[in-house]
């Protein structure tokens, strides 16, 4: 089955998964709060991180799992997959394996990341505390959606410290997506911000959405989303009517020069014939905004070598190591089991 | 002699397994589903096609051990996802919890999942582990998903009984052309409510019947099918 859009643009797997971070070596809008998080972790404080759906709490934790691990010194556990009390004993002595949980061998000094905290009750923080002050536990971090404070140990208030999360802006949406398309000829940058707009400023349903759009549009046939066909999307995606087909004309050239010049205001866009294909390239200088027809003059002889879709500027390489699409064939799963050591 | 064999059968054809009629939009979509990796949720009334689709999933992606299928209504106990995918990895697996990775679950005709399950597929799901999940239900609304979970689903789409003509091509393509009028079969499938699987009850009493009365008539049908209905 190749025919599905991603292959067709050349993604192994779909670029716009809503599995929490592909890319775990960088979180892109958090360096802050996973500084301080940090900060926290080697001050063996308690950190709370609290944070909306979708916004990225788990993709923290794994990117401080990657900053943290490799001496077996971290414990990662998701707070769902509990069955109705959280047992740190056995996550404790499960760093020795088997033989641990014989002889109820526990290691010192752990650091404990607990995703979904908002499972835990006062009985799981009473005993999270006791394993805290006899230094089994070195820090720990809590992270969720509504965590109960009101039932935190007040042993453990003194050493809390509490990290909110601020809502992505445009521009780090912007560059969640760039990082995982590259420069992808089919979706401008007007497009994503017009999608993360509508999207409630949350990133998951916005990965959401680039994916059906990119979907539609490429199954309709176009090389690129324009405004109009956004519009028309998020119409139908509004009244669920029965499904009608709507097979609109592709925009004649001349239509889509017109929207270029509006989407001038963000990026400036030039078009250059490429093997037919529209490609696209970013532009930094303000001055060419008033003659792209003679920009696309110029671009058309230095442009010769583009390889596939995905063209790199610079600012992406320092970013990757390899391309968007070698970075998404690496599975996270090769690096995170269930509970592990890290 | 069983009615089929009168009609050169050697099996009873309605229990043949035939393409898919009518629901190929939603097939595609939950190929899709697989392909990208994400949740869906499939609607439908009694006998509208929900199993017949995953058995086509299974059919396309089977065969390389990633796929759990889990039938909620034969199910003793709980549902325990945990254990369906330790289990996968034999004994041994279950043993050392080892989960197998990029599994697909399909989970058939679940009425009611409970938050600890739906927190293990979140947790499955987010880490990997499950590379899909299609969900089959009678009804969305009724399954009270809690928000983290809506918006990982990708898509709910909405099963529709199939049309009358649509009745006729499964029913030509498990009988062949020449057995019985078009019509006919069009007043089984309405006289069976637009139940998919009614319908193929149904059609063995006319068979029956035909195999006695070859100018078998609609209201002969009509006849026959209220009497077997009372």
């Amino acid at each position: 089955m190749n025919d599905v859009w991603f292959r067709e643009l050349g993604f192994h797997t779909n670029p716009f998964s809503i599995k929490p971070a592909v890319f775990h070596d960088h979180v892109i809008g958090f360096d802050k709060v996973v500084d301080e998080i940090s900060y926290g972790i080697l001050n063996n404080k308690v950190v709370l991180v609290e944070g909306d759906y979708g916004q990225g709490k788990s993709s923290i934790l794994k990117k401080l799992l990657n900053d943290f691990g490799g001496k077996k010194q971290v414990i990662y556990y998701s707070c769902n997959r509990m069955d109705s009390r959280l047992n740190v004993k056995s996550l404790l002595n499960g760093r020795y394996g088997f033989v641990g949980q014989l002889f109820d061998i526990k290691p010192k000094e752990m650091i404990l990341l607990l995703d979904e905290a908002q499972e835990l009750n006062s009985k799981d923080y009473e005993r999270l505390y006791s394993y805290y002050q006899e230094g089994y536990i070195k820090s720990i971090v809590l992270v969720g959606k509504g965590i109960k404070k009101g039932e935190l140990v007040p042993g453990f208030k003194a050493h809390t410290e509490e990290v909110g999360m601020a809502k992505m802006n445009e521009d780090l949406a912007l560059q969640v997506v760039k990082k995982r398309i590259g420069d992808l000829s089919l979706l401008p940058d007007m497009i994503i911000r017009k999608i993360y707009q509508r999207s409630d400023n949350n990133v998951r349903l916005m990965l959401k959405t680039c994916e059906e759009v990119c979907k539609k549009s490429v199954e309709s046939g176009r090389k690129r989303v324009t405004e109009e066909f956004l519009k028309q999307f998020f119409h139908d995606k509004e009244t669920p009517a029965p499904k009608v087909e709507i097979e609109k004309p592709k925009a004649p050239e001349v239509k889509k020069e017109e929207v270029k010049v509006e989407e001038k205001k963000i990026a400036k866009t030039v078009i250059i014939d490429h093997r037919k294909e529209k490609k696209e390239e970013k532009v930094a200088e303000k001055v060419q905004e008033e003659k792209p027809k003679d920009k696309k003059e110029d671009v058309k002889v230095e442009e010769k070598k583009p390889k596939g879709h995905v063209y790199r500027p610079d600012e992406y390489k320092s970013m990757n190591k390899g391309s968007a699409e070698e970075l998404l064939n690496k599975q996270t799963d090769e690096i995170f089991g269930d509970e592990q050591y890290y | 002699m069983e009615w089929y064999e009168e009609l050169d059968f050697d099996e009873n054809p309605l229990q043949r397994e035939t393409r898919c009629v009518g629901n190929e939009e939603i097939l595609k979509e939950a190929y899709y589903s697989i392909m990208s990796g994400n949740i869906l949720v499939i609607e439908g009334e009694n006998g509208s096609g929900k199993t017949k689709i995953l058995k086509e999933v299974i059919k396309k992606f089977g065969g390389y051990g990633r796929i759990a299928y889990v039938n909620a209504k034969e199910l003793q106990k709980e549902l325990n996802i945990e254990e369906i995918l330790a289990k996968k990895n034999g004994i041994l697996g279950w043993l050392f919890k080892k989960y197998p990775k990029n599994m697909i679950l399909l989970l058939d005709d679940v009425e009611h999942i409970s938050s600890r399950n739906l927190e293990r597929i979140k947790y499955f799901f987010d880490s990997n582990h499950l590379r899909s999940v299609i969900i089959t239900t009678k009804s969305y609304e009724k399954l009270h998903l809690s928000e983290s979970i809506k918006q990982r689903i990708r898509k709910t789409i909405q099963l529709h009984s199939l049309s009358e003509f649509e009745a006729v091509q499964v029913f030509r393509d498990k009988l062949g052309e020449h057995i019985l009028s078009d019509r006919v079969i069009k007043t089984a499938y309405q006289l069976s409510g637009k139940n998919t699987q009614k319908f193929l009850n149904n059609c063995e009493h006319v068979c029956k019947a035909y195999v006695a009365n070859k100018n078998l008539t609609e209201d002969d049908v009509r006849k026959l099918l209220e009497r077997g209905t009372r």
